[in-house]
């Protein structure tokens, strides 16, 4: 539904997005997470329209994006700082949205307001930030958007309301195939709603997959082997011929921590694999861990880190 | 291309700032002409009528409303060129960039005529309970704003039927000028990326016409006369008016614009305005689809345009310090001082306000290149100057090389007779040379302007006009004080019968007429406050008496004109009591000929004894 192929924008001298590709599926949900300045608002602003791209496609149900008023009368989008028409009140920005968005819904508009008890002749200026928001929320929602653009939308948002917005958000899904895109800081909540990720960094896409398959690729293990292995060259430091045994060969290691005895690894690889090649070492102690979206993508940005240093230093060598 | 959703939201957020301009107008325009204080009834009436014409005339104070509601309206309609916050809101709207540009538009436009339209529609109430205006061609400082569109061509008793183009030609006018400061200001906000250089810039380009002619004339002033006399200020009375090039061409421009004959040359400067509407609309369409959204939060949208405006601002500050510091010191070297200490200024405030930073110690390193540039500028203004290149030649032609003059004043509708007598010819380049030599007693032509209101008594002015052999012209303006006038010869020469004759509409030559109208009007003045009331309107049809009276009208004007040439203070000054209730009779004529109709200059009755006396014989008069 929302494709963006090899986007690249620059502004002035700095590569905001490089070669950027993503894929957002129909009546999917779509969790985009990276570190500050890494491209998330950027790339969402191209979505909405905003932006244009300096080269590259972006594109929603195969049609590009920018300047196209039918897209973007089926989109809504709620940035990060909202603005809204200075000395407005709830009320007049309905009645204006509703004259704009040729899909509005009443009922929608009225059940939300209901539901986040916000008094609708008071001035929108006069309202905290998360209060903004959730007008934000409530008017854009009411426009039956077949896609939705959130960035940063539930940060601010108190524990009730969050849980609020992204339960409507939810059955949008289920109900109308609305196609939600979701920038947020907070892994925890996207864990529980996001159908796929994209992990952007640098302005470039560095692991772009569904959850569950993420998930699936990467686990995170609790092992402890006998110490008198090592004596016996088994699992130790040397092996028969004194050659150094590697115990997780074939697998990536993303992340590695030892506690005495106790080594914590995220590996990425076949679990069935993964278990059995273990098992030849006959370890003492042989735990899976639940891992969590938040440590997929520390331990994903964390690898990459690594293998550009390692490849940084690699052409230092060569170069020598 | 309109979005109706965005043009209801826009004029139902904005009609508060129509309603309160509507109050401005009624307080500023329909007020002062019904609270008036005044010691009788004829006092009040022509104040009313003055009133009236002030606004028509566009002399009064809601001018101010042409500049300002326009700068308000853009500034309120295309917040998305200034603020990031605002950029994101309405680009993801679903309206295209030339909806929003366009719907944006026709609400400012809706929102800054509707209070003129309800302005000018109160005016006619006061003009129908008045009664009609006539706008009488004696009243030669209300020519150069001739409120008046549509040709007509009987001045009376069609009063009301004259009155309503009066005020519509006054909505056309207001409107064009309105419509040309949206798209100035529409131009300065789409080159600008924040809202304290979009408000410089709507400050400064419509200044842009005037400051060139100012500029230019200054440094031909400075160069050619020195520095004393030098008046550095400009008084306007009202700023509007010298702010856009179509009114500042009017001012300046050959074209008489006495419309006597149907209004018409008033067209050109209208079509004037309109094109220059179009090309900045344009301008402002093609740079508001080319900036790019990443760019609001600037100073400027184009780093090159950015690099534009440093140097224009380094050398308007060149400039004004170099005038200041030359006035100061009444030196050239110190002129010059002036523009290198102002240029230096200025360039480092301009980076700031383009960096919008106070860390620019990068940006000296492009000194040297603005400066170059500023030095390649003064150094052709130099040449320009001193060697009279082009155009400007500050001598007096050879009178083996002048073909004929023509003498008239500054404020006088340029052209005339062109005289080559040679005595003229003679007195004339004696009279150029006088001024020349004495230029230190001079005002400087185009720095003070007589219909401000604040005119100096003491003020005279000549515009002399060469028409060389080989056919090229040469016209030199100087203005001067009242006794060297007398001193130098001009006097003389501007009271010698063939210039009078040679300065005056069709007086030397009469043109063919199928009747000569006379009109008899009582002319009430008081103070700087004139009235005309018609009480007698005579016909002659008769070739032969028209025959006769002619001449006679030719003369009994000459013998007028040459008196108040030698008298003109005196008649100043007599204009000048206060509270002294001044009675006319004039006789002004009509020469109709295929419904044309061409003016003559109005006769004072109490000093046309020819013409008096023969109208009394022929029985024309009782």
């Amino acid at each position: 539904m929302i494709q963006l192929k090899n986007v690249c924008k620059k502004f002035d001298n700095h590569l905001a997005l490089n070669n950027l590709n993503l894929n957002v599926k129909k009546g999917s949900i779509y969790g985009l997470v990276g570190v500050n300045g890494s491209g998330k608002t950027t790339a969402i602003k191209h979505i909405a329209g905003v932006f244009r791209q300096n080269s590259g496609q972006v594109e929603i149900g195969g049609l590009p994006v920018y300047d196209n008023t039918a897209i973007k009368a089926i989109m809504g989008y709620i940035p990060d700082d909202l603005y809204t028409f200075p000395n407005y009140n709830l009320r007049g920005l309905r009645n204006f949205y509703a004259n704009l968005y040729r899909n509005w819904n009443e009922n929608r508009y009225n059940k939300l307001l209901k539901l986040f008890k916000l008094d609708e002749k008071r001035r929108v200026q006069n309202f905290s930030k998360g209060m903004k928001k959730q007008v934000a929320f409530i008017l854009t929602m009411s426009t039956m958007p077949e896609v939705l653009l959130l960035d940063e939308p539930i940060d601010g948002l108190d524990p009730i309301v969050r849980q609020q917005v992204l339960k409507e958000i939810i059955a949008d899904v289920a109900e109308r195939q609305m196609t939600v895109l979701i920038s947020s800081h907070n892994l925890k909540e996207l864990d529980g709603i996001c159908d796929s990720i994209g992990i952007i960094k640098n302005g470039t896409m560095l692991v772009e997959n569904e959850l569950d398959s993420l998930k699936s690729d990467l686990h995170k293990i609790q092992v402890a082997f006998p110490s008198e292995n090592s004596k016996n060259g088994k699992n130790g430091e040397n092996g028969e011929n004194g050659q150094k045994i590697d115990k997780f060969a074939n697998f990536e290691i993303l992340h590695k921590e030892t506690r005495g005895q106790i080594e914590l690894l995220v590996i990425r690889g076949n679990e069935e694999q993964i278990t059995a090649q273990i098992s030849q070492f006959s370890p003492i102690l042989y735990d899976k861990l639940t891992l969590s979206l938040e440590e997929i993508f520390m331990y994903e940005y964390q690898n990459e880190e690594i293998h550009n240093e390692i490849g940084n230093k690699i052409n230092l060598e060569e170069k020598k | 291309m309109i979005n109706k959703a965005l043009l209801k939201e826009q004029l139902k957020r904005f009609w508060i700032f129509s309603a309160f301009f509507v109050v401005g107008y009624i307080l500023a325009g329909i007020v002062p002409l019904h609270v008036i204080n005044a010691p009788d009834a004829a006092w009040r009436e022509m104040s009313q009528i003055r009133a009236l014409l002030n606004i028509l005339e566009m002399r009064n104070i809601t001018i101010v409303f042409t500049v300002f509601m326009p700068f308000v309206a853009i500034m309120a309609f295309y917040p998305y060129y200034v603020s990031v916050r605002a950029a994101t809101a309405f680009y993801s709207f679903p309206i295209s960039k030339h909806g929003l540009f366009c719907t944006n538009f026709v609400a400012a436009l809706i929102l800054t005529l509707a209070p003129l339209l309800v302005f000018c529609l109160l005016l006619l109430v006061p003009i129908s309970y008045n009664g009609p205006i006539f706008i009488h061609d004696d009243w030669t400082e209300i020519i150069l704003f001739n409120p008046q569109i549509f040709p007509r061509f009987y001045q009376e008793p069609l009063g009301v039927i004259n009155t309503i183009p009066v005020v519509a030609g006054f909505f056309m006018r207001t409107a064009l000028g309105i419509i040309f400061y949206l798209s100035v200001f529409l131009v300065a906000i789409s080159l600008s990326g924040n809202k304290f250089v979009s408000m410089l810039f709507c400050g400064a380009l419509p200044l842009v016409p005037m400051a060139v002619h100012g500029f230019v004339n200054l440094l031909g002033n400075i160069f050619v006369f020195g520095f004393d006399s030098q008046t550095a200020a400009f008084r306007l009375f009202t700023t509007a008016t010298f702010t856009n090039p179509v009114m500042l061409g009017e001012h300046l421009s050959p074209v008489p614009v006495n419309v006597t004959n149907g209004n018409w040359q008033l067209w050109h400067f209208l079509l004037a305005y309109a094109v220059i509407i179009v090309i900045m609309l344009a301008f402002a369409y093609v740079f508001g689809n080319l900036r790019k959204i990443e760019k609001v939060g600037e100073s400027v949208i184009s780093d090159k345009f950015k690099k534009v405006c440093v140097f224009l601002f380094s050398f308007c500050g060149a400039v004004l310090l170099a005038i200041i510091m030359g006035q100061a010191f009444l030196s050239i070297p110190m002129l010059y001082v002036g523009a290198i200490l102002g240029f230096l200024i200025a360039y480092l405030v301009g980076q700031m306000i383009a960096e919008q930073s106070f860390a620019i110690m990068s940006k000296i390193k492009s000194l040297p290149y603005y400066g170059g540039i500023m030095l390649g500028i003064s150094a052709a203004i130099w040449a320009f100057i001193t060697y009279g290149l082009f155009v400007y030649v500050h001598t007096v032609p050879n009178l083996q090389d002048i073909h004929g003059v023509i003498i008239s004043e500054q404020w006088s509708p340029p052209g005339g007779e062109l005289l080559a007598d040679w005595e003229i010819i003679d007195a004339t380049i004696g009279v150029h040379q006088q001024i020349i030599i004495n230029r230190r007693e001079l005002v400087q032509a185009g720095q003070t302007f007589e219909f401000s209101g604040f005119t100096e008594h003491n003020n005279d002015s000549i515009r002399i006009t060469y028409i060389l052999h080989d056919g090229s012209e040469l016209t030199r303006t100087y203005r001067f004080g009242r006794a060297f006038a007398e001193e130098s010869g001009i006097q003389a020469l501007r009271s010698t019968p063939q210039v009078l004759i040679a300065r005056s509409w069709n007086v030397g030559e009469v043109p063919e007429m199928e009747a000569l109208v006379l009109h008899l009007s009582e002319r009430l003045e008081v103070h700087d406050l004139v009235t005309f009331h018609t009480t007698q309107t005579l016909a002659i049809t008769n070739p032969a008496h028209i025959a006769e009276i002619v001449p006679l009208i030719q003369q009994d004007w000459l013998a007028t004109a040459i008196a108040d040439r030698n008298d003109q203070r005196n008649l100043e000054e007599q204009r000048a009591e206060d509270g002294v209730w001044q009675h006319f009779l004039d006789i002004s004529a009509n020469m109709t000929t295929n419904n044309q109709v061409n003016w003559f200059p109005t006769l004072d009755f109490g000093r046309s004894p020819l013409t008096v006396g023969w109208l009394l014989e022929m029985g024309y008069l009782e």
